[in-house]
């Protein structure tokens, strides 16, 4: 299990562990992630750019909870200062920062999913 | 589905929450409804305010967030017996505190721990189950006040109180005795009624005997009747 601080392993046992280890169940979680996260990245930059913190509040809120939900903790932390900050009314946020993390973790997942252990 | 299985409608606009959710609960052998956002959720339970056992209802969400959705189910009274457990990313006291001052049975702050699911749920369950118990109560004291109007009206049908009558309880033996007299009642009615009719035929008999007698007691009659003899014997009928 990867354990590589982009995705956190306990949190993925866990999950698989509630899900009786259906492993194709928790790959079209992470496959519903990766395809809703660009949209809510595109949203967290509209906002900022429309200075609409309500928008950019609710994108990093979400991102925030489901990245928490599938073990991506270092992105979700990023989510939770960005949406921190959206809800005090500060757009002085760092959304590429989140992208990049999103990025790595995207890689991270494709590892793992796509790995022999999880494969078997 | 189990005997504690549940009816229950997740709210959440978060597709993976939603579809996770979904799945845990459907595992313990629940069935599950879901709605994207407030207004979906509304729309359902417009439908049939009955239809679920218990509501996990998502804070922020687009179009009408969890808060607003919360306030307006406790709001109508179709509603607000069910209980809504918010299940939610915002973690702060003010907000745990907002949702249960507005009528949340529960908060669970997600990601959410399976087992504290399970049991929040069994917890709000058993108190809905309780609740239905009370509600179903009145409403059936509220069929038999109904029964008793009806019988002071005229109205009474002793199907009335056909599903109050299998309780084993005290409102049953209550709905019993009610109808036994009821229908003691009723039984009475109708031989008075009855006996009037056959009261009013032989007053009827005496009256028609009487006047019977009036007319051939008369001497019109008695002239008639003897003229009617002196015809039949001229005639030489006998």
């Amino acid at each position: 299990m990867s354990d590589d601080g982009v995705l956190d392993g306990k949190t993925i046992d866990a999950l698989l562990d509630s899900l009786g280890g259906d492993k194709e169940f928790f790959a079209e979680l992470v496959e519903i992630f990766l395809t809703d996260a660009p949209d809510l990245f595109a949203a967290m930059h509209q906002g900022i750019q429309a200075a609409d913190s309500e928008a950019v509040h609710r994108a990093a809120h979400t991102l925030k909870s489901t990245a928490a939900s599938l073990g991506a903790l270092n992105l979700s932390e990023t989510a939770r200062t960005m949406e921190l900050l959206s809800r005090d009314g500060d757009l002085c946020i760092d959304v590429e920062a989140a992208e990049e993390q999103f990025d790595a973790a995207k890689d991270a997942f494709g590892t793992l999913i796509g790995g022999e252990e999880f494969t078997k | 589905m189990t005997a504690n299985a549940a009816r229950i409608l997740v709210v959440d606009d978060g597709a993976v929450n939603r579809k996770l959710l979904e799945r845990l609960l459907i595992q313990e052998g629940h069935s599950v409804a879901t709605a994207v956002d407030g207004v979906d959720a509304l729309a359902l339970l417009a439908q049939d305010p009955d239809a679920f056992d218990v509501i996990l209802l998502d804070i922020l969400m687009p179009v009408l967030d969890g808060y607003a959705v919360l306030t307006k189910l406790k709001e109508d009274e179709a509603t607000q017996h069910v209980p809504v457990i918010m299940i939610s990313a915002v973690e702060d006291v003010a907000s745990v505190a907002r949702c249960i001052q507005a009528g949340a049975t529960d908060y669970l702050v997600k990601p959410f721990n399976p087992l504290l699911l399970q049991a929040r749920l069994s917890s709000s369950l058993s108190e809905k189950r309780l609740r239905d118990v009370e509600r179903e109560y009145l409403r059936q004291v509220d069929v038999l006040t109904d029964a008793a109007v009806s019988l002071e009206e005229g109205s009474f049908s002793p199907s009335q109180l056909d599903v109050v009558k299998t309780r084993d309880d005290a409102l049953g033996q209550l709905a019993r005795v009610f109808d036994a007299m009821a229908r003691e009642v009723e039984a009475r009615e109708r031989r008075l009624v009855q006996e009037v009719r056959d009261l009013q035929f032989e007053v009827d008999q005496a009256k028609t005997a009487s006047k019977v007698a009036e007319i051939t007691g008369s001497d019109y009659f008695q002239d008639l009747r003897e003229k009617a003899a002196e015809m039949r014997g001229l005639m030489g009928i006998d």
